[in-house]
């Protein structure tokens, strides 16, 4: 679809902006020490702090993603949900206060605290920055997609813009301003996804979405092909075996697609929507310009209510629902969700085909309608397995992620650890149980760009008031700030404090090491800008579960038994980082998705069975620490091992 | 997990709440069993 910016929308973004980057300046002007860039001098109030965790941790993936997936896929895009927070439980209950008690400021001083081993920082700074590499490109690549419909820019110009911006905002105080900024994003998407989640109720469900969507039409094959004047193309070339048929009226000579159908025993045929990419970079839809001018056309918005199936067959819309009453008329309803087909014609041309797909409601209630999540359904043990491994990866990586661990530094003690993850989980959890009211409202809202997932919330929105649509297209900018602000200093801290200082042993004053992490920061923020431009054309999503992947197999066994087991050596650490860290970097690289969606290869050409990694790397880190473990001698005795986990002594 | 025991929800979007809602549950259990604990003196800052 083409998005026309208004300068509604380019006012609200703006403003958004400026409120975001003065604040945050201003807020963060005391930050000159190590201390301060790096941990924000330990002095950020645990609920701040709290409302900062869901605005790091609540990135574009989430908010953009998963009520994406919610909209044209139904529940599955809510496992994602439940995934992320219940990853949340491992790091209140395992990680949080003792990587607080051990470490300094990045999560590479918690795991060396016992050892003092420079293998250890090693191997914690490459992990830390191959998972925030790889959480960034898919931020960056967002930043762009959303710049385009907002403002009218090219997708590099929306790159060029976060990076530029959260450069900024991380260079004027590190810490202090990341901090702000995430908790002025993390408050202004629960508030606004709650009054969201508010309105959607207030609609409820409609027909057809009444006067905004203008139908598409669905009819007996024997009415359509009755039609005057038009003729059916034969079923040549890359439309053999496809179930099209193909009309092309006689007078001017352009030609319909419509996808073939039986209904009750009868042939039907359904409207279509196709887009055509030519060998030249022209873009046609349904054969003609892609545009809004005269002798163009736009693909139209879809996604609306087909029949409510409720008590009265008359009825055209519910009214106001309650949260239950909604969830259990959308489960009765018919909802016209969209397929597609690609089809490579015979002079070159790639035509994506999208075709209604009436669902009924309750297939979209209940897990595996998507193709990531179709294992659920599938009787082949590896799907099943895909499927448990990726659930493994959100569960046991949120409690490893660099850009969340480092923020156990910024409060001042233990006690104040536990209160703001208590109110990151009950922020989080709240937001994530709005994703399945967003997802759907916006499944049912009659305004989803068929091409594109990530636009559903911000459609959403549109399709209540354009001042809305640029308040929540705002938010996600902001929400793309405030992640990539925390990967930004997580990275910057693992090459300045981790690399340079304890590895590299640069003798470094405090000044320096502000200065060091400061320049860190700009070069990091210069590769992410330039990976956000070159994978522009990648579905960039699955990278955000490939870096929970990695980072629950290099970190987590890692951070657990150097916190927990007293037998852990430096060796087991370091080796356990590596081989979680290679092992499922490697597996990725070899797996259907990398093959289908990287390499453009068939999926069956995969050299591992399934494609998420964490089921198989996650033990095998564990397996490698405690034997590496064993066979390298004891370094820590018993009284520092006691220091490190608490108050009560091993026995 | 189709089946809609009470509320007009089914019982997969029920248990996805029950999920979210032990995890919050949970952490403010743990922060209540928590609430006289204080730092262990010469704790590393």
């Amino acid at each position: 679809m083409i998005y026309e910016a208004s300068p509604l929308a380019i006012g609200v973004f703006v403003a958004f902006i400026l409120l975001v980057v003065g604040l945050s300046a201003w807020l963060g002007r005391r930050a000159t020490s190590a201390a301060g860039y790096y941990a924000a001098h330990g002095e950020i109030h645990w609920f701040v702090n709290g409302i900062a965790f869901a605005g790091d941790y609540l990135s574009a993936a989430s908010f953009l993603g998963i009520c994406g997936m919610i909209a044209f896929y139904g529940y599955d895009g809510f496992l994602y949900s439940i995934g992320y927070l219940a990853g949340w439980i491992v790091a209140l209950f395992v990680v949080a206060e003792p990587l607080k008690r051990m470490g300094r400021f990045t999560f590479a001083d918690a795991l060396d605290s016992r050892y003092h081993s420079r293998s250890i920082k090693l191997a914690a700074a490459n992990s830390t920055l191959v998972v925030s590499l790889f959480y960034l490109i898919p931020q960056m690549v967002g930043a762009g997609a959303l710049i385009t419909p907002l403002l009218g820019l090219p997708h590099i110009a929306g790159v060029l813009l976060v990076g530029v911006v959260v450069t900024t905002i991380v260079v004027t105080a590190g810490m202090v301003s990341t901090t702000w900024v995430q908790f002025i994003k993390g408050s202004l998407l629960v508030v606004f996804c709650f009054l969201l989640t508010i309105l959607i109720l207030q609609r409820g469900l409609v027909v057809d979405g009444g006067a905004a969507v203008s139908p598409f039409a669905a009819k007996p094959a024997a009415e359509i092909l009755a039609r005057p004047g038009v003729e059916v193309l034969p079923k040549a070339g890359a439309w053999t075996g496809k179930p099209y048929t193909r009309l092309q009226d006689r007078a001017s000579g352009r030609v319909e697609v419509w996808r073939e159908e039986t209904r009750d025993g009868a042939a039907w045929l359904t409207e279509t929507q196709r887009l055509t990419v030519t060998p030249a970079g022209a873009r046609l839809v349904d054969g003609v310009p892609q545009g809004k001018g005269d002798g163009q056309r736009d693909l139209r918005p879809v996604g609306h209510v087909a029949a409510l199936n409720g008590d009265d067959p008359s009825a055209r819309s519910t009214g106001g629902l309650g949260p239950a009453a909604f969830l259990g008329a959308l489960g009765k309803a018919s909802i016209q969700l969209w397929g597609s087909e690609r089809v490579i014609e015979d002079d070159g041309a790639t035509t994506t085909v999208y075709f209604q797909k009436v669902t009924k409601g309750d297939d979209l209630m209940v897990a595996g309608a998507s193709p990531t999540f179709a294992g659920v359904r599938s009787a082949k043990l590896f799907d099943k397995l895909d499927f448990l491994s990726l659930m493994l990866a959100l569960f046991a990586g949120t409690a490893s992620l660099p850009h969340i661990l480092i923020r156990y530094y910024t409060v001042k003690d233990e006690s104040a650890v536990r209160k703001s993850t208590v109110v990151g989980i009950a922020a989080i959890g709240f937001f994530y149980v709005l994703t399945l009211f967003l997802g759907f409202g916006a499944m049912t809202s009659g305004a989803l760009d068929v091409t594109n997932t990530n636009m559903a919330a911000p459609l959403l929105a549109k399709s209540f008031s354009p001042l809305l649509f640029a308040i929540i297209s705002a938010i996600a900018f902001t929400t793309v700030l405030g992640t990539v602000s925390g990967l930004i200093i997580a990275a910057s801290g693992a090459v300045a404090h981790d690399l340079l200082t304890n590895v590299m042993r640069f003798k470094l004053n405090d000044h320096e090491m502000v200065r060091a992490g400061k320049i860190a920061a700009v070069v990091v923020g210069a590769i992410a800008m330039v990976l956000g431009v070159l994978f522009e054309r990648m579905n960039v999503t699955f990278l955000v579960g490939w870096a929970f992947n990695i980072a629950a197999s290099a970190n987590l066994p890692a951070l657990v038994m150097a916190l927990y087991w007293k037998r852990a050596t430096r060796q087991g650490i370091a080796a356990a980082i590596l081989v979680g860290m290679i092992s499922s970097l490697g597996w990725i690289l070899l797996s259907a998705q990398a093959f289908r969606d990287v390499y453009g290869l068939p999926a069956a050409d995969a050299l591992v069975p399934f494609s998420q990694p964490a089921i198989v790397t996650l033990p095998l880190g564990f397996l490698v620490l405690v034997v590496v473990s064993l066979l390298t001698p004891r370094q820590v005795d018993r009284a520092e091992a006691s220091a490190m986990i608490g108050s009560n002594p091993p026995t | 997990m189709a089946s809609a025991p009470f509320g007009g929800a089914n019982l997969a979007v029920l248990s996805g709440f029950g999920l979210i809602g032990a995890a919050l549950v949970l952490a403010l259990l743990y922060w209540w069993v928590c609430r006289d604990n204080v730092d262990a003196p010469g704790a590393k800052r």
